[in-house]
């Protein structure tokens, strides 16, 4: 499921002139569509680097060997922890402040409230679509881990019991919070 | 665990880099090893005694902590 090199070096390139034009943007308010006002065109730069970043992320080292795949895990774990840690964090401090110090004109209590909720599911999200895929991987498939080739046509098909199982369950739990959250 | 890379590699008077690019790693992870700090798979580390045309218990050998599983 991995870029080669090449597509590190095109997600780095696609980040970095993102982000040159995300500043130039922030600061000068350009606008090259007329469709779209300026901070309409601020959130597209915002996504093409994102987008940059991802391919970064996805693509194989120009030497990729097992001492970089277990960095690489470790990385996305600890990145992970922060990455929902902090919204958590946030969310809660918002859901327990005093009913004076949160209310504005704009929005209410419950609408503060419903806020922090949100916020909370997307690290959930990410943190239960792990924990299906990791168990069904380590008790299910073990092609899962070891096959650079586990998410190929072929091997899907081959294996398609236990995709299908990640697929089912990831659904039927996403319902499950959505329901939960309402 | 220890191992002998590094006196292996002076045996035959190659550098990391060079040892690195006959067993397809990089340079870093020969290094990450030597220095242990890095555990190679099963496969990695046949693949450097037989690089170094040796057993594989010759150039890596278990230490007391790995055997106690800390």
């Amino acid at each position: 499921m991995m870029y080669d090199y090449r597509g590190k070096v095109f997600g780095m390139i696609l980040a970095g002139v993102g982000l040159v034009l995300l500043v130039v943007q922030k600061f000068t308010g350009f606008t090259v569509s007329p469709k779209y006002d300026s901070a309409q065109h601020f959130n597209i730069l915002l996504f093409a680097t994102i987008m940059g970043l991802i391919t970064v992320m996805y693509s194989k080292e120009k030497m990729e060997d097992e001492r970089v795949q277990a960095v690489r895990t470790k990385s996305l774990l600890y990145a992970f922890l922060m990455t929902a840690g902090a919204p958590l964090a946030f969310a809660m401090t918002m859901s327990l402040q005093p009913d004076s110090a949160i209310e504005s004109e704009v929005l209410t209590r419950a609408d503060i409230i419903d806020q922090a909720r949100l916020l909370m599911f997307y690290p959930a999200l990410g943190m239960v679509l792990y924990l299906i895929m990791f168990h069904v991987g380590l008790y299910f498939d073990a092609v899962w881990d070891y096959e650079d080739e586990a998410w190929s046509p072929k091997t899907i098909l081959q294996h398609r019991r236990n995709k299908l199982l990640v697929v089912v369950v990831s659904i039927v739990v996403l319902l499950l919070m959505v329901l939960l959250i309402r | 665990m220890k191992n002998t890379i590094k006196v292996e590699r002076a045996k035959l008077g190659i550098s990391q880099t060079q040892l690195a690019e006959s067993v397809g790693v990089s340079k870093q992870t020969i290094h990450s090893i030597e220095s242990g700090r890095f555990v190679p798979s099963t496969v990695l580390a046949l693949k450097i005694a037989r690089f170094f045309k040796v057993k594989v218990e010759e150039v890596f050998e278990l230490e007391q902590s790995d055997l106690d599983g800390k």
